[in-house]
């Protein structure tokens, strides 16, 4: 299993005890080379849940564990994480003024495989990345996410991503502010990937556009900080036209 | 040197007595020149030594300068102790074989990514070389009143008709300029004892593509004994007193490079700014007053850098001013890395109509250093625009201050004036203030000020470790990438990436603390009598005030 | 008589760069609009620029609300005029409680001192209409609230304010199924209580059209408006795309 969360309690750094916590109780596993995806209401945990997997210093976990192809994550910091191979497309991206999107991706792909000399020079291999993604060229060469539209942003999270070549891409809300367009270069260049290098997706996701292109092995319903049910695209079809209230 | 830390202060009479009258009017300079002495020195009777109670010098720590240890600066034409003299040089073409006398300090201003056009030689105020490259000196003329210097240059004409006519009157980058906003013992002191102004002048109509450089050398030495009263002891802090006056005539276009270092920088091929760091000295080494003046003839176009890379035990209190005339440019960037504690006061006069002012600085403090910015945007004639951008970090116990004013007088309607001031904090001991303040006299104008003071933000340090990116990385390039922007404006190209490269080297590995914990990252401590300052968060602070239509 | 918002000519720039070049369309009192289009196409330009946002420069056209020529306004003056954004991003404001910012903004668009209780009473009833934690009134500005929250706080700021026209930029992205349930049924209860505000909802998602059945849809492409239409046109980009628009 390359991703096994067990039994995961998690709450916010420092919380006053008492306050409750965000995942509670959660349970989750993700084979390599698959697609899942994880819905939920707003505020049920879904992006505390992927923050925990990458370590975010402003979660704690309580108890569980979080293992990632064999190794228990709990103790690594984000950085060496990333470094086995766990990727987060966040939600929001954080603007970093002053540093071009390009050299934080050479800082990050010298970093992760510095024996690995690639074939094609980092450079190239960007170009080409934002190609794929439709993402403007002249973006490489700003600020990182410094007065994106929430489309560029996407785009940029899957040039990053692919640059990368994550084992794992947790993805929160990709298609959130994406065109269709934008929707079907994104998983188009997922499934390659997912092919490619058997890299594991999880799609966080309130709508099912995304989830008809990707067609996920497994559907997760997350409310109250843990999994309450799962199925496959008919669960997330149901959702889609219902809403979450048979779950509250 | 404890006692130069004493916080002692008293009767300025007495804590200034070896700065005397004599001393001054003594100096060697055409009359126009000994009139500004003495009208100083009148300044200097009634100056009461500045105290960190003083609007002005609010957070400065001032205090902690012993007046009386101050030492006067020798006279000219003194030997100085244990150096040799800076010889002039030769256009920098040695026979093919010969070794030359000394590295061509014009060697030393390339290490800054700087090819001058011209380099400029000033040692403890005074005109000490001029070098020149193969091709020529350009068509501009340096001066002093006080030396020959015709001889220095030893090529053109330009240069000695301009300095018989130097001699003579006071020149406009002098006369021209609004008095000190904030006149004090610093600004008397320096005045009563000017050595005497090196004027760089560029002809109207001229073009000057390389930068001219000018090294202002200070050997932080005081006068020797067979000069200078016998009354000097051991712990005197020796003055340095330095003018450079920078007049460009109508349409012309230059621009010019100051650095100021420590002499042995050159006899010692690296500057003791880079060892001793970062105002960690104890005591004060020595006190340096310089003043830069720029004067812009119409149309005129002015880049200017200024360096700041004293030792660690230097003070400075520094003037940097400027007088636009009309549809003249001038663009201004102040870097300040050494120094314990180093002020300066930015005052831009854009007296003619559609006159303009870029005014940035950057600095950088570690240590216990102090920066200290004080600017002053005056705004005379209609249509001008001042946009000021002042940044700075401080590490390990440094502090830094910030203090602007705008002022857009009566009949300068149509004139826009900004003014931002953004400040990082890099550990929990280092503090900044940032204090604003705008006085409008007229109705048709646009002004803004911003100012911000936070802690490398976590999140951006977070969302760089999830790429991998080791944390200290992460700072380093969210360090940099602060003050990206400014250095790509620089008004010298070429130094930005000598530039770029110090403040990676300045922001270092980051604490244990910091690395363990990205949301734990800096907050520095701040009083809460500051009308803007620190805190863990950060706070942002914009006001806008927009004249009616 | 004059449409209540109209874009006339509307040619943009943001940092340099041509965004708009030559925007027409009209909300009539009363009408909702959509605007649909790729990434990048100016839809939150067109937003900003309507609402006066200094980012943006405005090089040609007009905007006229009620008639009268606004494009030199200040956002403050627009916002007291009744012209309303619910922002793709808004901004949390450490500091600033939300009861205090609402009183604020009720007090500048309707030129009326409000008690802090009256405003807490209506903030109160839409915390409650749009599914919101009633504990958020306590809260700072935006501060700790989730996307979600976000979002709702935006259309909650729209019932309080009471708009002549309102703009909606992408408010159903990343909102749930319920929140978006809830957005729509919040818009619907200020639509019926001021039947005659217009609006102008930029959007992605074609199922949030769904229940508030905008009359005309625009396409917006590269700064341009390429065709205006009905319902049939949000159906026919769900499943083509704009590929066939980006030439």
């Amino acid at each position: 299993m390359l991703l096994a969360i067990r039994s995961l309690v998690a709450a916010a750094s420092g919380a006053p005890p008492g306050s409750g916590p965000i995942l509670d109780g959660l349970d989750l596993e993700l084979e390599e080379g698959s697609v899942h995806a994880l819905l939920g209401p707003n505020g049920s945990g879904k992006s505390t849940f992927a923050h925990v997997v990458m370590g975010h210093p402003g979660y704690e976990i309580q108890s569980g564990s979080v293992s990632f192809a064999g190794v228990d994550l709990e103790g690594l910091a984000t950085w060496q994480r990333a470094r086995l191979g766990v990727f987060l497309a966040p939600q929001q991206s954080t603007p970093v003024p002053g540093v071009p999107l390009r050299e934080a991706i050479a800082a990050a792909v010298s970093l992760r495989s510095p024996d690995k000399p690639h074939a094609t020079s980092p450079e190239v291999m960007i170009s080409a990345e934002a190609q794929r993604a439709g993402l403007d060229m002249a973006l490489l060469s700003r600020a990182l996410n410094v007065d994106l539209s929430g489309g560029e942003q996407k785009r940029s999270e899957v040039v990053q991503m692919s640059m990368l070549a994550p084992r794992l891409a947790i993805l929160d809300e990709i298609d959130s502010g994406l065109d269709i367009d934008g929707i079907r270069a994104v998983t188009r260049r997922l499934r390659e990937l997912v092919l490619e290098n058997n890299m594991a997706v999880l799609v966080v996701t309130h709508r099912t556009r995304i989830l008809e292109e990707l067609n996920p092995r497994r559907v997760h319903i997350m409310v109250h900080g843990r999994i309450v049910d799962g199925g496959g695209m008919d669960l997330a079809r149901s959702i889609e036209a219902t809403g979450f209230s048979a779950y509250r | 040197m404890e006692r130069a830390c004493s916080g002692y202060r008293g009767d300025p009479a007495v804590e200034l007595n070896r700065f005397t009258k004599e001393r001054s009017t003594g100096l060697a300079g055409p009359a126009w020149l000994t009139a500004r002495r003495i009208g100083a020195l009148d300044l200097l009777a009634t100056s009461d030594p500045p105290s960190d109670a003083d609007e002005n010098w609010r957070y400065s720590g001032i205090d902690a300068l012993d007046f009386g240890l101050l030492a006067p600066p020798s006279l000219p034409g003194t030997s100085l102790p244990g150096t040799s003299p800076l010889r002039a040089t030769e256009p920098a073409t040695s026979p093919p074989g010969a070794s030359p006398p000394f590295t061509p300090v014009t060697d030393l201003v390339r290490k800054f990514g700087i090819s001058p056009s011209i380099t400029i030689v000033i040692r403890d105020g005074r005109l000490a070389s001029i070098e020149v490259p193969e091709d020529g000196p350009p068509a501009i003329g340096v001066a002093t009143c006080t030396q020959p210097s015709a001889d220095l240059l030893g090529a053109g004409d330009v240069p000695t008709a301009f300095s018989a006519r130097y001699l003579a009157t006071e020149p406009a980058a002098l006369k021209e300029m609004p008095p000190p906003e904030w006149p004090d013992l610093f600004t008397a002191l320096h005045d009563a004892f000017d050595p005497g102004p090196v004027l760089i002048a560029v002809p109207e109509g001229t073009e000057i593509d390389k930068p001219i450089a000018v090294l202002q050398l200070v050997t932080g030495q005081r006068a020797s004994n067979k000069n200078a009263p016998d009354d000097s002891t051991a712990d005197d802090v020796p003055v340095t007193i330095t003018t450079l006056a920078i007049e460009l005539g109508a349409s012309s276009r230059a621009s010019v490079i100051e650095i100021a270092m420590e002499a042995t920088t050159l006899n010692a091929g690296e500057s003791r700014e880079g060892a001793s760091g970062t105002g960690d000295g104890a005591g004060s080494r020595s006190v340096v007053l310089p003043a830069t003046y720029q004067y812009l003839g119409e149309g005129a176009t002015l880049g200017y850098v200024g360096l700041q890379i004293l030792p660690g035990d230097y003070w400075q209190v520094g003037r940097l001013a400027s007088c636009v005339q009309a549809d003249a440019k001038l663009s201004s960037l102040s870097i300040s890395l050494g120094g314990r504690y180093a002020r300066l006061v930015t005052e831009s006069m854009l007296a003619g109509r559609g006159s303009s002012s870029e005014l940035l600085a950057l600095y950088f403090g570690n240590g216990s250093q102090v920066h200290d910015m004080r600017t002053v945007q005056q705004h005379g004639g209609s249509h001008t625009k001042s946009n000021l951008l002042f940044q700075g970090a401080v590490g390990g116990e440094a502090r830094s201050v910030y203090s602007g004013l705008i002022r857009v007088l009566n009949g300068a309607v149509k004139s826009d004036a900004f003014q931002t001031n953004r400040n990082l904090i890099l550990s929990d001991g280092a503090r900044a203030d940032s204090v604003p303040n705008l006085d409008i006299q007229e109705n048709d104008v646009k002004c803004s000020h911003a100012s911000s003071i936070g802690p490398i933000d976590p999140d951006q340090v977070y969302y760089l470790e999830t790429r991998g990116i080791h944390p200290d990385e992460a700072r380093r390039l969210v360090v940099t990438g602060f003050f990206r922007e400014i250095v790509g404006r620089s008004p010298v190209s070429g130094i930005g990436e000598w530039l770029q490269a110090k403040v990676e080297r300045h922001t270092g590995p980051s604490q244990p603390a910091a690395t363990q914990a990205a949301g734990d990252a800096g907050g520095g401590e701040a009083g809460s009598d500051a009308p803007v300052n620190a805190t863990g968060q950060g706070r942002q602070v914009t006001g806008m005030s927009s004249g009616g239509e | 008589m004059a449409p209540l918002l109209e874009v006339i000519g509307l040619h943009v720039e943001a940092g340099g760069q041509p965004i708009l070049r030559g925007v027409d369309l009209a909300v009539e009192e009363g009408e909702i609009c959509a605007v649909m289009g790729p990434n990048g196409s100016g839809k939150s330009t067109l937003a900003g620029t309507i609402t006066g946002s200094p980012e943006y420069k405005v090089t040609a056209g007009t905007i006229r609300f009620r008639g009268e020529d606004v494009t030199g306004w200040p956002p403050d003056v627009r916002a007291k005029a009744g012209i309303f954004m619910a922002f793709q991003h808004p901004e949390a404001i450490d500091g600033v409680p939300l009861v205090q910012f609402l009183r604020q903004a009720v007090a500048a668009r309707t030129g009326q001192q409000t008690s802090i209780l009256e405003v807490r009473v209506a903030l109160m009833e839409w915390l409650e209409k749009l599914g919101m934690d009633p504990a958020l009134a306590g809260r700072y500005l935006n501060e700790g609230f989730s996307g979600g929250e976000r979002k709702r706080n935006e259309i909650l700021q729209m019932a309080l304010l009471q708009p002549e026209v309102a703009i909606l930029d992408e408010t159903d992205s990343g909102l749930d199924i319920d929140g978006i349930q809830a957005v729509t049924s919040g818009v619907l209860a200020v639509r019926s209580a001021r039947p005659r505000m217009g609006m102008l909802l930029v959007t992605h998602y074609a199922k949030f059209l769904d229940n508030l059945a905008p009359e005309r849809i625009h396409i917006m492409v590269r700064g341009e408006v390429r065709r205006t239409g009905g319902r049939e046109l949000a159906d026919l980009i769900e499943a083509e795309g704009y590929e066939q628009w980006q030439q």
